[in-house]
């Protein structure tokens, strides 16, 4: 696997047995036999995913030699499912568009946008860092933006969009990330999960014990390990546990593989996990992946579940839309019916089209409902109830109400039915992390050798989160740890044979 | 006995194996076909996994950059996407019918050699 990794003789087995009581692993889950192999390196990221991969490259440019511990055949977490965007100040780009933002004017929107309950620290160290950190994306790793775009409030002029070219803005932002580190020499080691950390007799992290193709290795560290794993969104049961039924029915948006390793490998260390309950949300296809979102936030139509009934206030963001779903059908699963009014439907329909997503048109909503398989009756009266309530004023009147500022009539043929689903898109709970990007203890205490960045780590974003802030957190946390990391590789923290010593 | 029954056994997995990797119209057949033998691809005689993208390359682009230009015209282009560059194996099946991995997800109309 690498040429670091060094096959044991009988003795040193041996020894390592005897030593089994001074390096011991904290878990609660089953313990694995101690593997015949160990590897050392000066920093152990889990996870190839954004966070991972930027921790693995300053790592590097620090003076230090990282290993990155991927479980999958490549990098298959959520960020490569992302649009791709970074929300950031103080950024080059925006100097050179004239733009004035401040730190502090961003630390407000984005505590406001969590509802004051995002951590403050971690808020402020994003906002201290994000500017430079986007320079660095394009200077070292050579990330390409396209050129910002005036957006409402909270967006306006800070959403950094990645240029995806022909593929998600997230993908090509891995695929930058993993050119920077095949330039660096940086092993990446795939189909290699942690399975539990290794801690010394103080309960400092030591490395992991990872499963590989070949068996199980040891992999050891004078620095650190990163968790950077993502959060838990595919993992149904954690969803259940700690959301509800509901939530684990929600369909998934982004990777099938982010199943909660920040949680199950932390927790055995007394993490204090944090915002366990909290997620974004939005609308999904679940069978293509086709994202209706525009179809459900542009201010027209209605939404009717599968017996043709309106089911929600349409004013609502698709955010809580997505997530109401799996509370209001068993199916978890509606139609946006939009007629021609809105004029960007050909748009939507174009691109449901391109993806083979299922959807339906036709001149009548009858026909349509027809097409749709949808109950006729159902649906021509929850049109004509709509239609009706806006002529006379009293949309608010409806069950459930509609409260569009800006109502309009469903009256202009073509009409249209995008079925959608309620799905997850990311969870923002995991192991707290301080300023340094270190996990901490229930008492706030931070555990040594421990690192969390991206969505493994929690702390900072509760309700939603400004567009391009978790591509954001990944960078600014990743490259603080791996400081944090070479600063105690130079500083002399214990090296992993000085600890089993112990 | 059981050693005998299992020799067999073996032999006549193999002669079926064989006979379908000649009569058969996968992936493997048309490179026997044209005179590609097993091991130039698998790199053993007797094969036990399927051959690395490294193998593949060799004929097909030289590299995946070179081969996603090849298919720069399909849309989506199979070998340039968002999930990354993976094992051609994952897709291209020598002895069984080719699938798109796209398709866990998407539902794209592409035939897959």
């Amino acid at each position: 696997m690498n040429e670091q990794i060094t096959r044991r003789g009988m003795m040193k087995t041996c020894l390592v047995a005897a030593a089994a009581g001074a390096v011991g692993s904290v878990s609660t889950a089953a313990r694995a036999a101690a593997p015949d192999r160990t590897a050392n390196y000066d920093a152990i990221i889990l996870g190839a995913g954004t966070a991972g991969l930027v921790t693995a490259v300053e790592a590097h440019d620090q003076g230090i030699k990282p290993v990155v511990l991927e479980k999958m055949d490549l990098p298959s977490g959520n960020s490569i499912f992302a649009l791709g965007s970074v929300n950031a100040c103080g950024t080059r780009m925006q100097r050179e568009a004239g733009i004035t933002d401040t730190e502090d004017a961003l630390f407000a929107a984005m505590m406001d946008i969590a509802a004051g309950q995002a951590d403050p620290a971690l808020t402020r160290t994003y906002v201290e860092h994000i500017g430079k950190d986007v320079d660095w994306l394009q200077d070292t790793i050579g990330v390409k933006f396209l050129e910002l775009e005036k957006l409402p409030y909270p967006r306006l002029s800070r959403i950094h969009r990645v240029d995806g070219d022909t593929i998600t803005g997230g993908g090509k932002m891995i695929r930058w990330l993993l050119a920077a580190c095949r330039k660096r020499n940086i092993p990446i080691l795939y189909n290699t999960k942690a399975i539990e950390l290794l801690t010394d007799k103080k309960m400092a992290v030591i490395g992991v014990r990872a499963l590989t193709e070949d068996g199980l290795v040891d992999f050891k560290t004078c620095g650190g390990v990163m968790i950077a794993t993502g959060g838990f969104s595919a993992n149904r049961e954690m969803l259940c546990a700690y959301m509800g039924g509901p939530t684990s029915r929600l369909a998934l948006r982004g990777s099938p593989y982010v199943t909660g390793e920040n949680v199950a490998l932390t927790k055995p260390m007394f993490a204090k996990l944090v915002h366990m309950d909290q997620f974004h949300c939005g609308p999904i296809v679940s069978s293509t992946h086709a994202n209706p979102a525009d179809a459900l936030n542009n201010g027209y139509g209605i939404i009717v579940d599968l017996r043709g009934h309106r089911i929600i206030d349409e004013s609502n963001t698709y955010v809580a839309k997505a997530r109401a779903l799996p509370s209001l059908t068993p199916e978890n699963k509606a139609y946006q019916l939009v007629d021609s009014n809105w004029a960007d439907v050909k748009k939507l329909a174009d691109k449901f089209t391109d993806l083979n997503s299922p959807f339906f048109q036709d001149d009548t909503i009858e026909g349509l409902a027809k097409k749709a398989g949808l109950p006729v009756e159902g649906v021509a009266a929850s049109v004509k109830g709509y239609n009706d309530a806006l002529k006379n004023n009293k949309l608010k009147d409806l069950n459930p109400p509609c409260t569009y500022k800006n109502p309009h009539a469903m009256d202009r043929a073509p009409f249209y039915a995008f079925p959608f689903e309620g799905g997850i898109t990311a969870t923002f709970g995991g192991p707290k992390i301080n300023t340094n990007a270190q996990v901490v203890t229930w008492e706030d205490k931070p555990i040594d050798g421990l690192y969390a960045a991206g969505n493994a780590a929690g702390g900072l974003f509760f309700r939603d989160y400004i567009g391009g802030s978790q591509f954001g957190a990944c960078t600014v946390f990743g490259r603080i740890a791996a400081r944090h990391i070479a600063q105690a590789c130079k500083t002399g923290r214990k090296a992993p044979d000085e600890a089993k010593k112990e | 006995m059981k050693q005998m029954l299992s020799a067999s056994l073996l032999l006549a997995a193999g002669f079926a194996f064989a006979t379908s990797a000649v009569a058969g119209d996968y992936l493997a057949d048309r490179h026997l076909q044209r005179g590609v033998a097993c091991a130039q691809c698998h790199g053993e005689t007797a094969p036990s996994k399927a051959p690395s993208m490294d193998h593949c390359l060799n004929c097909h682009g030289g590299s995946y950059e070179a081969l996603a230009r090849t298919t720069a015209d399909k849309k989506p282009n199979p070998h340039y996407t968002h999930v990354g560059d993976k094992e051609c194996a994952v897709c291209h099946k020598g002895h069984q019918a080719s699938v798109l991995f796209c398709n866990n997800c998407h539902q794209f109309k592409m035939q897959v050699p």
